[in-house]
């Protein structure tokens, strides 16, 4: 029985319920279809109804999490810390995205700041893993290619790469979730 | 030698503790998954944590179904981590012994060599 394997349950279930990111990232998805108006997503209705959808989608696969492996509350100091991390992100990214729409730059500032904003808050939440780094890097990098100008729309161009990013992610961190719920049974 | 906590000492109720020493407090069901002890076995040994006071238990209903929530308490806490500091002790006391062995035995391998006529 390892001491650090127990201890990194209560880790695993606050950060890496990673299926509860599959919404986030559609959403994401679907903000940048609404904006190209892509079919049915010209309509501000269907692209609100989705989104209700997706906000629904998340609460189901929060419940579920809770009706397979329970429930916890997390140390407070870690709460505050995850509470820090999410301001970090949404500080972060309105500054982005208010100096994409400012300068006309080559490069894309919102495929720059919301890696770096993620990165930043799994850090301070202390759930930086590595194939993070990699997915959210690969984004860091192509936000940094002077190809950015002109059309298609750079924001909405990264609105895209980071809901692929953060849906890869979350199916990562649930299969490492899953890994870690499934250690040997001391029953066993 | 060391007086080792027998209570806390038996490897699910260290699993339960060492768990609810990382949370506020857990229901059943994630110390169930967490430590892949059995319904009746959890049951068990969280009865007679709470008898010696290590954890509190509360029972209550949530949406209409029985729920149970687990704390471990402040001697519950200071009971665990002291365990884990004697079993690092005793670790790392083995560990040595095993070293001073190792070195011995490759001592004595070495030394008929040494005595080899030339």
């Amino acid at each position: 029985m390892e001491r650090t394997q127990l201890e990194r349950t209560s880790w695993a279930y606050t950060h890496l319920r990673g299926l509860t990111a599959i919404p986030g990232g559609l959403v994401a998805i679907v903000l940048a279809l609404g904006n190209w108006e892509a079919g049915p997503f010209a309509s501000d209705l269907v692209v609100v109804a989705t989104v209700a959808v997706l906000a629904a989608a998340f609460l189901l696969i929060d419940r579920e999490y809770r009706r397979r492996y329970g429930s916890m509350t997390p140390v407070p100091g870690s709460e505050l810390r995850s509470r820090l991390a999410f301001w970090v992100v949404v500080a972060l990214v309105t500054v982005g995205s208010t100096v994409m729409y400012e300068l006309d730059l080559a490069i894309n500032p919102l495929a720059i700041v919301t890696p770096i904003a993620f990165v930043a808050s799994l850090a301070i939440s202390r759930a930086l893993r590595p194939h993070t780094l990699v997915i959210w890097g690969a984004v860091l990098v192509a936000g940094l290619l002077p190809v950015w100008h002109g059309p298609p729309d750079p924001g909405n161009v990264a609105l895209v790469m980071c809901g692929l990013a953060w849906i890869a992610g979350g199916l990562l961190d649930h299969l490492a979730f899953t890994r870690v719920f499934s250690a040997p049974a001391l029953d066993a | 030698m060391l007086d080792l906590d027998r209570l806390i000492h038996e490897p699910g109720r260290l699993a339960i503790l060492t768990v609810l020493s990382s949370v506020a407090d857990a229901d059943f069901l994630f110390l169930q998954r967490a430590t892949g002890l059995t319904k009746g076995n959890l049951s068990s040994h969280l009865s007679k944590l709470e008898e010696a006071g290590l954890v509190e238990i509360t029972k209550r209903f949530v949406r209409k179904k029985p729920n149970t929530s687990v704390a471990i308490s402040e001697l519950g806490r200071e009971r665990t981590a002291r365990h884990w500091e004697q079993l690092e002790e005793l670790r790392a006391s083995a560990q040595a012994v095993s070293r001073s062995q190792a070195s011995q035995s490759a001592r004595r391998s070495a030394s008929p060599s040494l005595l080899r006529p030339v």
